[in-house]
């Protein structure tokens, strides 16, 4: 099966006071037809950047500096800016981690989905894009959506207001969903109903989706890939399942270990030290070594590239696999 | 809705009374005694004492204020200390030329001062924006009267191309138009920087906002995506501060209708509190304040239309 995106070497920078940083730094994905590609990391990790850089909607000072970004064949970098804009929201739509200020206030949400539709099909008659924008409420089940239709978003809850986002994302049927930490606004129930509904449309419509979050359990939830960034790059990258059953990078199984659980009786959960460091002051070799508890010297000069341990299953670190070093069943 | 305009129209009374009185006791520091104008530069000194005591001007302040007050709330604004005249002929006269200055000055620096302001604000840090903001800082830095000078010097006398005093008719007339050209100009020059600076701040706000993100991820191009979203939700602020303005711009009326000898009710307050003319003083500062609450009023109303979010 071919890759609906390839996303190769992708670099995006951002200029500051103090020269260039490097916000992600070469990174390479790719994503099929109906598959979900979960993408994990803490905040800084440069995974919302990345997401940005799919859309060229890096904000200034931001720019991609280099890679390739190949989407059904072409190479969305390439583009020029009005072809681009007929990708947006047509085949690659997107949806936003805060649905209290992702809807623009003054309009009700009718207006804004049948927006997204017109931008992609002038020639269609006011009755016939508010028809097609009231059965999208109704796709994701906002209960009354004739009625919502009319509604401002300051009269919505979360939930719906994301319902909403989801709504006006699929309005032109996109072949490709980029979701930006799409439940991490809202609270635990609303969130499980959110991934459903999102599980259940891509079902029904075959696109793929990218799902954004640094909740490790929505991975789990929905993605059939995933990539674990850490400070601009993917330092492993493997199936939905082995990331849980076999995680590779010291840093995924800090991840793992900050998880806590039922089942076990734990004195207090593991913590990895320290914090993701500033884009420009990265440590020397590894990027992870001064919070790595297996670090080496070895780490602390070179820089581990992705490499791959089995089939499908990718890591960079250069003590993997991490049986070799706390032997087997670690 | 109604309770709400009832309501700003009932908070008017006490903001009126206020103003009265101020004006009032300012109105007592002037040092020219309106009897003597009156009576005339040859006037004995019994016929200004007659003429103060016919006027009522020889009682206590207070009882003097009080007088006013009452007569007021009769709706009789009293007559001009000075020539006799009804306050309120005089106030109807001078209104409609004012209203046509205001109009005049508004209906092109607004829509000049947002444009500018906006796109400013797209092109953030480009030579276009340094110099709109330059622009807009000597706009608010020169007082009124020196733009009102310059015109006049060059475009009234030297080039003879717009007459420069008095007003040739209403605004519907050729001549009216001629004339209220250059004073509208003057007014509103100094109102372009004041709307230029709000607007490229509130749209360079809305511009880093979420939803404008959530435009441009739609497919929408940089036209819609400034105007719509942008745009649109920039200007509740700006209009609330544009309202506020409104109320220093009336000042700017009172010295631009003095510079260009414009029969509005700015020069008929100056000529007043010159002469001491109490009931006429107190008539336009009534009218003038009066504007400025109507002006916020109408602000709050828009308001309601421009952001959903008040409504409810």
């Amino acid at each position: 099966m071919t890759d609906l995106l390839n996303i190769e070497g992708l670099r995006t920078v951002f200029r500051t006071g103090s020269g260039e940083v490097t916000a992600v730094d070469g990174v390479s994905l790719s994503v099929a037809r109906g598959k979900t590609l979960g993408i994990v990391g803490e905040s800084g990790c440069g995974k919302s950047v990345l997401s940005l850089s799919l859309m060229r909607l890096v904000p200034s000072p931001g720019r991609i500096a280099g890679g390739r970004v190949m989407f059904d064949g072409k190479d969305l970098l390439s583009l020029p800016p009005a072809a681009m804009r007929d990708i947006r929201g047509r085949r690659i739509a997107m949806i936003f981690q805060e649905p209290m200020t992702s809807l623009n206030p003054v309009f009700t949400v009718g207006d804004q989905i049948t927006e997204a539709m017109r931008a992609h099909d002038r020639g269609a008659s006011a009755a016939a894009l508010k028809s097609r924008a009231i059965a999208a409420l109704d796709r994701v089940r906002i209960p009354a959506p004739e009625r919502r239709f009319d509604e401002y978003p300051h009269q919505m809850s979360g939930g719906m207001r994301q319902r909403v986002m989801i709504a006006m994302a699929l309005s032109c049927d996109p072949d490709l969903l980029i979701a930006d930490e799409p439940t991490t606004a809202l609270d635990v129930t609303v969130q499980a109903q959110i991934l459903d509904l999102l599980r259940d449309l891509q079902q029904q419509s075959g696109m793929a989706i990218i799902l954004i979050t640094h909740d490790l359990g929505v991975v789990a939830e929905m993605a059939d890939e995933v990539a674990v960034m850490y400070a601009g790059r993917v330092v492993e990258r493997t199936s939905g399942k082995a990331i849980f059953d076999d995680p590779q990078h010291p840093y995924t199984l800090g991840l793992l270990g900050s998880i806590p659980k039922l089942e076990e009786t734990q004195d207090r959960l593991l913590a990895i030290e320290g914090a993701v460091p500033p884009p420009f002051a990265l440590p020397q070799g590894c990027r992870f070594n001064p919070r790595c508890v297996f670090a080496d010297a070895e780490c602390t000069r070179i820089d581990p590239q992705l490499r791959d341990l089995a089939a499908g299953h990718a890591v960079a670190c250069l003590r993997a696999p991490v049986e070799s070093i706390v032997g087997v069943g670690a | 809705m109604a309770r709400h305009v009832i309501q700003r129209l009932l908070v008017a009374i006490p903001v009126l009374f206020g103003v009265l009185l101020v004006g009032f006791l300012l109105m007592q520091v002037v040092p020219t005694d309106p009897a003597v104008v009156r009576a005339g530069p040859n006037a004995s000194a019994e016929l200004v004492a007659q003429i103060r005591a016919d006027l009522g001007l020889d009682r206590p302040v207070a009882v003097q204020f009080a007088l006013y007050l009452a007569r007021l709330l009769q709706g009789d604004l009293g007559v001009s200390i000075i020539n006799n005249i009804q306050v309120s002929r005089e106030l109807g006269n001078t209104i409609g030329p004012t209203l046509e200055l205001m109009f005049g000055a508004l209906v092109w620096s607004i829509p000049l001062g947002i444009f500018l302001g906006t796109l400013a604000a797209c092109r953030r840090g480009r030579p276009i924006d340094r110099l709109v903001m330059m622009a807009s800082v000597a706009g608010v830095s020169v007082p009124v009267f020196f733009v009102g000078l310059v015109l006049i010097w060059f475009v009234g006398f030297k080039w003879e191309l717009l007459p420069f005093t008095g007003r040739g008719g209403p605004i519907w007339t050729l001549e009216g138009l001629q004339t209220l050209a250059l004073p509208a100009l003057t007014l509103g020059l100094v109102f372009v920087g004041p709307v230029a600076r709000m607007t490229r701040t509130a749209v360079l706000d809305v511009l880093g906002a979420d939803h404008v993100r959530t435009a441009r991820a739609k497919g929408l191009g940089e036209f819609p995506v400034v105007l719509r979203h942008a745009l649109r939700n920039a200007l509740v602020p700006v209009v609330t501060l544009i309202g506020l303005q409104i109320g220093f711009l009336l000042g700017g009326a009172v010295v631009t209708e003095t510079i260009f000898s414009w029969p509005g009710v700015g020069r008929l307050a100056v000529g007043a509190i010159l002469s001491n003319d109490f009931p006429m003083a107190q008539g336009t500062i009534l009218v003038l304040a009066g504007g400025f609450i109507v002006v916020n009023l109408a602000v709050d109303l828009l308001y309601l239309v421009l952001d959903p979010r008040v409504r409810a």
